[in-house]
């Protein structure tokens, strides 16, 4: 692959990933209105722990 | 009275649900009814887990299964009550199903106090399954249950079972796929003084509010004496006749002066008194301390007690530094020889530039951190399921009270320590609205997991391999955790003095007997964890890498310019300069501010973006790792970027800055306005920025 | 049971360590009183205070219960005599 393909290459696959991110952003803002657990925001156990009251 | 329409012989298969009070096992007997068939999610508009499953009854019919949150009463006091509460009176259509049969599981050990949620459950005049869970306990104490006597009494059966071996399951499935599941014999009289009120307000549910009879007596008899029902969005709410009638009972028994609920509970309890009197053999009981108690006499002491959180917290990092240590070389060589790879067989250009220095820098730096985020997520595991975890909040409480918070917020900010998200979530079970915001506002200066990778490669650049013992890594990542705590508490006490005044609510909380953990299911959740880990670092964490390098790439500057001074041109490196005379006081170079800025999207990200920048910026044909690079990054006058007090800074800062876009979403809706998640970033990060300002100069100042 | 009529009552709070306590009067807010009921800490209910000061650990009904201060000093009870008063 040339080096001029791969820019244009490079520059659609920046493109991708910035339009997935916002894409991403703007579901979320959408259905904010669920939980966390109902989309992977946080790589994170939500942690079960003993039940207060 | 015809028979209720559930009771003739189903149309559909049934729908059961499971419940039962916190800590019976209901959980494990759900996990082994379903298996791997379950579907877990959330509640809508509430943050409370929402588990379904299919078990296969005796002829291989798939009956559907809901796992309700552990509860001790309907009179709900958290949203995870209040849930329970609701779907088993039918209140939440729009999600799920109001469950045609019910399985109610109790510990035996504590058969008295398990009891009462049963005793209100039978109410309900639905078909009901009791499981006495916990048989090896029983035996153990000394009790003898007589199960075919409470068969008798209750006229439903009754299952002993012992979740953790399995027994009882295959007699629980036999009883669920019967068809002809009996009606409860529930006679008990509600006092005479409020029957009255309790058939005009069950009158106008099935009028009104289109309930079955007796589910209406029971939800009367619920909201007569439940002074303060919890509400959760999602759940119908009543008519307005009912809550008019409701309302009309509720002000004529303030006039009298007269307090029914008390009366209530006290019924309930006197008829499970007579009943387990009749059932349960206490004559062996033994009376000398447990195992649970010897541990206890340790573990809650006021100074072992303490000794003890710290040592398992200093084992608790010491495995993550010492066991992590070679799969991290592994997975950090498997890196390199990756994009070596790439740039072999790639001719030079953007696209190569692209895979190596942004996705396979970028999301391989985040990687790496996978085995010490695994042993976190073991070891909280493991905490969980021996019921270590309610000790810790029982001996943090008396530092909570200190501060004007009670024990329960430490639920929230302990969660924080994995993710604030979670935390803030958890802050919903704390009633007073006043404590719950506190709470918020200083959840995020616990450590989070994100910020793990942050401190282990700052560690390991002020202290490289070699040099230093493991004690100071580990003393210095303790201290990281323990500065965080601290500033959380300062706060939280300057809060709750100044802009949010008010009393410390009661707590009362139930500790579990210490279990033997079931190694299967910590395991079972470390994986699931770690899927999400690598999700997440497959999707966003790849696609930030790539804008990330695609920003410190563009704008091409069309001349022939070195990669240094490419990325301080682009895009990246002018908001890093932008922001340079704000953290320069701090030791922080416009390149340490792209890794700032983009530690917004989340903070692990601040790894991946240094990877890219400093990636970048080599013209190498070796990929150098990441420490290396780190190493070699100077200032324009040739003064070394990562000293050892600028890494130490950086720590400091990640410690109590706000930086986390989705945390601030969070407390957003949480709060519902702008003015606390603004507020967060002010005070957090101007903090961050003032303590880094006096550790700096005070360091430069003394010469390190 | 044999109440000694001599024993006053006391906050839960202050009941010594390792003693055990008859409920006698629970005071406080509605919701409150409902749910320490509701745990099986009501009236005539036999606790056995097993250690704090400022968070209280108690054994009810074989069951072990965490008490804020604030909770535990609105809890009545009559401190019983114990053979076992050093827990």
């Amino acid at each position: 692959m040339n080096a001029e393909l791969q820019s244009y290459a490079a520059l659609a696959l920046f493109l991708l990933a910035g339009g997935y991110l916002t894409l991403r952003w703007w579901r979320n803002r959408k259905r904010s209105a669920l939980g966390c657990g109902s989309s992977d925001e946080c790589a994170c156990p939500a942690p079960k722990l003993t039940k207060t009251r | 009275m015809s028979l209720p329409a559930h009771v003739k012989p189903p149309t559909r298969a049934p729908i059961y649900a499971f419940v039962g009070n916190p800590n019976c096992g209901k959980s494990t007997l759900f996990n082994a009814l379903t298996g791997l068939k379950q579907k877990v999610g959330n509640y809508p508009g509430v943050t409370v887990e929402r588990k379904v499953g299919t078990a296969y009854s005796q002829h291989g019919q798939p009956v559907t299964v809901i796992d309700l949150p552990g509860a001790y009463s309907l009179a709900a006091r958290s949203p995870d009550e209040a849930v329970t509460r609701d779907v088993l009176l039918g209140r939440r259509t729009g999600d799920t199903q109001m469950p045609d049969r019910i399985v109610c599981i109790v510990d035996g050990s504590n058969l008295e106090r398990n009891l009462y949620l049963v005793h209100q459950i039978l109410d309900l005049g639905r078909p009901v399954i009791l499981v006495v869970n916990m048989m090896d306990l029983v035996e153990s104490a000394g009790l003898k249950i007589r199960i075919d006597r409470l068969e008798k009494e209750l006229g439903i059966p009754v299952i002993p079972a012992q979740a953790s071996s399995g027994k009882g399951h295959i007699e629980l499935k036999l009883a669920m796929s019967r068809t002809d599941l009996p009606l409860p014999k529930h006679r008990w009289d509600v006092p005479a003084a409020i029957s009255r009120s309790v058939a005009e307000l069950q009158a106008s549910l099935q009028d009104n509010d289109g309930k079955p009879p007796l589910i209406a007596r029971a939800e009367a008899l619920l909201l007569l004496t439940d002074q303060d029902p919890v509400r959760v969005a999602g759940s119908q709410p009543l008519s307005e006749r009912t809550t008019g009638i409701l309302d009309h009972w509720k002000r004529q028994w303030q006039e009298e002066g007269t307090d029914w609920s008390g009366t209530l509970v006290a019924a309930r309890y006197d008829a499970i008194g007579q009943l387990v009197q009749e059932t349960v053999d206490t004559s062996a009981h033994l009376t000398d301390q447990n195992t649970s108690d010897k541990i206890d006499a340790v573990v809650t002491h006021g100074l072992w007690g303490w000794v003890t959180l710290g040592a398992i917290m200093t084992a608790l990092f010491l495995s993550i530094f010492t066991l992590a240590e070679h799969p991290m070389n592994w997975i950090d060589a498997g890196t390199v020889a990756l994009a070596d790879g790439v740039k072999e067989l790639m001719t030079p250009g953007d696209l190569r530039d692209l895979i190596t220095d942004g996705v396979i820098a970028g999301v391989g730096g985040v990687i790496i951190f996978l085995p010490q985020i695994l042993i976190l997520f073991f070891f909280i595991g493991l905490l969980e399921s021996t019921g270590y975890m309610a000790r810790a909040a029982f001996i943090m409480d008396r530092l909570m009270g200190r501060v004007g918070l009670n024990g329960k917020s430490f639920i929230p900010l302990l969660s924080s320590y994995a993710c604030a998200i979670p935390g803030i979530m958890a802050t919903r079970t704390i009633e007073d609205p006043k404590d719950r915001l506190v709470t918020i506002l200083v959840a995020p200066f616990m450590s989070c997991s994100a910020r793990l990778p942050v401190y282990l490669l700052m560690i390991a650049a002020l202290l490289p391999p070699g040099e230093g013992s493991l004690l100071t890594r580990v003393g210095l990542m303790v201290l990281m955790y323990t500065l965080g705590t601290i500033g959380a508490f300062a706060f939280a006490w300057l809060f709750k003095r100044t802009l949010l005044r008010g009393e410390p609510p009661l707590m009362i909380m139930e500790l579990p007997p210490y279990r033997v953990p079931r190694v299967k299911d910590v395991v079972l959740q470390m994986a699931e964890r770690a899927g999400v880990f690598l999700r997440r670092a497959g999707t966003i964490i790849l696609a930030i890498s790539i804008v990330l390098w695609g920003l410190t790439t563009y704008p091409k500057s069309g001349y022939d310019i070195s990669p240094g001074e490419q990325v301080a041109q682009s895009y990246a490196g002018q908001a890093g300069k932008l922001i340079e005379p704000v953290i320069k006081p701090l030791g922080f170079n416009w390149e340490i501010g792209i890794g700032l800025i983009s530690s917004f999207a989340a903070r692990e990200v601040f790894v991946s973006a240094t990877s890219v920048v400093f990636n970048v910026e080599e013209d190498e044909e070796d990929t150098a790792p990441l420490l290396q690079a780190l190493r070699q990054a100077t200032w324009p006058d040739g003064r070394p970027l990562f000293t050892p007090l600028v890494c130490f800074t950086l720590m400091i800062f990640y410690v109590f800055a706000m930086q986390c876009v989705s945390t601030l979403a969070v407390v957003k809706r949480e709060t519902n306005s702008w003015r606390w998640p603004l507020f967060q970033v002010g005070y957090q990060t101007g903090f961050a920025w003032l303590i880094c300002l006096i550790i700096y100069q005070t360091g430069t100042a003394l010469g390190f | 049971m044999s109440l000694s009529s001599q024993n006053a009552l006391l906050p839960l709070c202050q009941l010594p360590a390792g003693a055990l306590g008859l409920v006698i009067e629970l005071q406080g807010e509605g919701t409150f009183r409902q749910r320490v009921r509701e745990l099986g800490f009501g009236e005539s209910a036999e606790v056995k205070k097993i250690s704090g000061r400022s968070t209280i650990l108690c054994q009810v009904n074989g069951t072990r219960i965490a008490l804020s201060h604030e909770a535990a000093r609105r809890i009545l009870v009559r401190p019983q005599f114990s053979p076992l008063a050093q827990g």
